[in-house]
């Protein structure tokens, strides 16, 4: 079953076409990355998934219902969305970010279970010892988890995640991960916009591979991130090698001195 | 409240004590997981308890319970005191008594001058409920505004709005119109304001945030062409209407009647009313426009309804007391000072604290100088302007002071 469908979606900004023509299909259970190079149009396509961006042509649904008809607070109750950025006009405490990610639950009975949540996902972030900083005073990695947190205490179904592991360290970055890999587990539907391939490799089920705006590839990371097509999009040789003693693959960028050994 | 249950979950070892309980019941169908165990490789530090998150809940209600006790203290006193200070001075007992006397408790000191009831009720209790209606109005304003804008800086007067909305008003005074009655002034003012609102907001936002320079310069446009407005009324009027337009641009509360505190407590009551219900929505939009929307935040909707309570807000102040600046920056942000940015708590702390501010600086108003009373916008700005300066310099060096 998928939890979110997107079919024939396009967008424009001006004359350019940064979006030309996706259909993708978001699996419950599943973990997809989106890759590609710069400027392939995966932030917009997040967007669009999120319901932020206005397709020209297109519509993508979630469980069936046309994200851009449903209810701004029954989509908040059912896909959190982190974005590159986070930014924040005050100067609020983390644990009050953080706990903001709960206002959708608002009024529901589930309300009831704010506190514990938070509490939870803010150990799982790992910034509980951050509950009194205030989030402006926190380095670029430490505000992308308190983020998270805030992303996770909405318990969302439909997990958007967009370079959620850009300003992480390695530790965090495959905490992270493994975090949305579990949250997957238990029947969420992930798509995570990153531009490691070899953590896109260890960690997704499915990767989609997007170049200028259409999709190149799209199944399991064994099959897609090849050296032919990744040096191919990317326009930079790329050597895919697996690493011994396991079926993990690590995705290498081929340097010009390896070039010029090779000539 | 639901922060005790948590007080004492053992951290250390329990990392996983929380999955499985937090599944809610009574969510939709399609709920998800449960909120999930401690990190893989990032096993919590028993030095740093969970409950932080509970012990920061009690300090900053205990700061809030202070400032808020503080604040009606302050003010109660100061209105009691203020009301008897001026040319026919009155104790504090005796005024209680004619406010008991009023109320039909015939209990309070009785009145040792045949002038007292008179001179409170017609003279002092008006201004004194103006003072109080048109400071909290005034930072109820910046603080919404200030929300709005994503920015510590904004403030109707700095902004603009309150000259749009004086030239709203002046247009009254010049003209004479009274097609209204007494509330002609203040829907002109409303015009003006929502108008000038309108036109920053369009000028000054870019991607739900307000750069700084921009605000400012805006404001600086802004007052540039509601100051030239206000000098062609300023030249079309006859001599007493340029009198009238002078003073009243230099803010009092001079000469005000219990109808004109008629005209503005509705206003202001709804103001406040309706920022302290979108004050939690406020919060959110401070993770800005695309983050708010993602938590179901009409962000579009919420923006022309927080531009209709600013410009109600400013034209109830502006109406009858002209331009008090500086009122709706210093007030928000000492209160974001003492109990941190949320709004729901902001809101109602700024009017009050904006209502203690304006009647204190009312009373210095009426009393520096004997029998002369001197504008209380000129006194506002003489402190505000300070404050101004050292908020620059203060925010200039803090990191993420605004951006």
């Amino acid at each position: 079953m998928s939890a979110l469908r997107a079919r024939g979606v396009r967008v424009r900004y001006g004359t350019r076409v940064v979006v030309d023509g996706v259909d993708l299909d978001v699996h419950a259970g599943q973990v997809l990355a989106l890759l590609g190079p710069n400027g392939a149009g995966k932030s917009t396509l997040l967007g669009v998934l999120a319901g932020d961006v206005v397709p020209e042509a297109g519509a993508v649904e979630l469980d069936g219902v046309d994200v851009r008809a449903m209810r701004l607070d029954d989509l908040a109750r059912r896909r959190a969305v982190l974005l590159q950025e986070n930014r924040l006009s005050f100067p609020f405490d983390v644990v009050d970010v953080v706990r903001m990610g709960r206002s959708p639950w608002r009024g529901t009975e589930r309300e009831d279970d704010d506190e514990r949540v938070v509490e939870a996902v803010m150990r799982t972030a790992d910034v509980t010892h951050l509950a009194e900083r205030r989030y402006p005073t926190l380095s670029g990695g430490e505000k992308a988890r308190t983020s998270f947190a805030r992303t996770l205490a909405q318990e969302p179904v439909v997990l958007l995640l967009d370079e959620p592991t850009a300003a992480l360290d390695i530790r965090h970055q495959e905490s992270l991960l493994s975090e949305a890999v579990r949250w997957a587990r238990d029947g969420a539907a992930v798509v995570v916009v990153l531009h490691d391939l070899t953590l896109a490799a260890a960690y997704a089920d499915r990767v989609v591979l997007l170049a200028e705006g259409r999709v190149r590839g799209d199944g399991p990371p064994h099959d897609v991130l090849t050296s032919e097509l990744l040096s191919d999009v990317y326009r930079h040789p790329i050597e895919v090698v697996h690493r011994p003693g396991s079926d993990e693959i690590v995705v290498l960028p081929v340097r010009a001195a390896a070039l010029e050994t090779t000539r | 409240m639901t922060v005790t249950q948590t007080s004492h979950e053992p951290v250390a070892d329990a990392p996983t004590a929380a999955a499985g309980t937090v599944v809610a019941s009574g969510g939709s169908a399609t709920a998800p997981a449960p909120v999930r165990s401690a990190l893989r490789g990032a096993a919590p530090r028993s030095d740093e308890p969970a409950s932080a998150v509970v012990a920061q809940h009690a300090v900053r209600r205990g700061r809030v319970v202070v400032l808020v006790t503080g604040l009606s203290i302050a003010l109660v006193v100061l209105a009691v005191v203020a009301a008897g200070i001026g040319q026919l001075h009155i104790p504090p007992a005796e005024v209680l008594g004619s406010v008991l006397r009023r109320l039909g408790l015939d209990s309070g000191a009785a009145a040792t001058h045949p002038h007292t009831d008179a001179a409170l009720w017609s003279i002092r209790f008006p201004r004194l409920v103006m003072a109080l209606l048109v400071g909290a109005a005034l930072a109820t304003g910046g603080a919404l505004m200030q929300g709005v804008f994503g920015n510590p800086l904004a403030d109707p007067g700095v902004v603009g709005v309150s000259s749009g909305a004086a030239v709203g008003a002046c247009t009254v005074i010049v003209f004479g119109w009274t097609f209204l009655g007494s509330w002609t002034a203040a829907t002109a003012a409303l015009v003006g304001g929502l108008l000038t609102t309108l036109l920053v907001y369009a000028t000054a936002r870019d991607g739900g945030r307000t750069q700084v320079v921009t605000l400012v310069l805006t404001g600086v446009a802004v007052n540039a062409v509601a100051g030239a407005a206000l000098a062609f009324l300023t030249f079309l009027g006859d001599t007493q209407a340029r009198e009238q337009i002078v003073f009243w641009q230099l803010g009092s509360l001079n000469g005000t009647r219990w109808p004109y505190v008629a005209v503005v407590a509705p206003l202001v009551l709804l103001g406040i009313v309706g920022a302290c219900l979108v004050a939690r929505r406020l919060d959110l939009l401070a993770l800005g426009e695309r983050t708010a929307r993602h938590l179901g935040v009409d962000v579009e909707r919420l923006r022309v309804v927080c531009i209709v309570l600013v410009a109600l807000l400013t034209a109830a102040a502006v109406a009858f007391c002209g331009i008090i600046a500086f009122v709706g920056l210093v007030v928000p942000h000492l209160v974001r000072m003492t109990v941190g940015p949320g709004h729901r708590v902001l809101v109602p702390a700024s009017a009050l604290g904006g209502a203690v501010l304006l009647l204190c600086a009312d009373l210095v108003a009426r009393t520096a100088v004997p029998y002369a009373d001197l504008p209380i916008g000129m006194l506002t700005a003489l402190c505000g302007g300070p404050f101004f300066f050292w908020l620059i310099r203060r925010t200039r060096r803090s990191a993420g002071g605004w951006a």
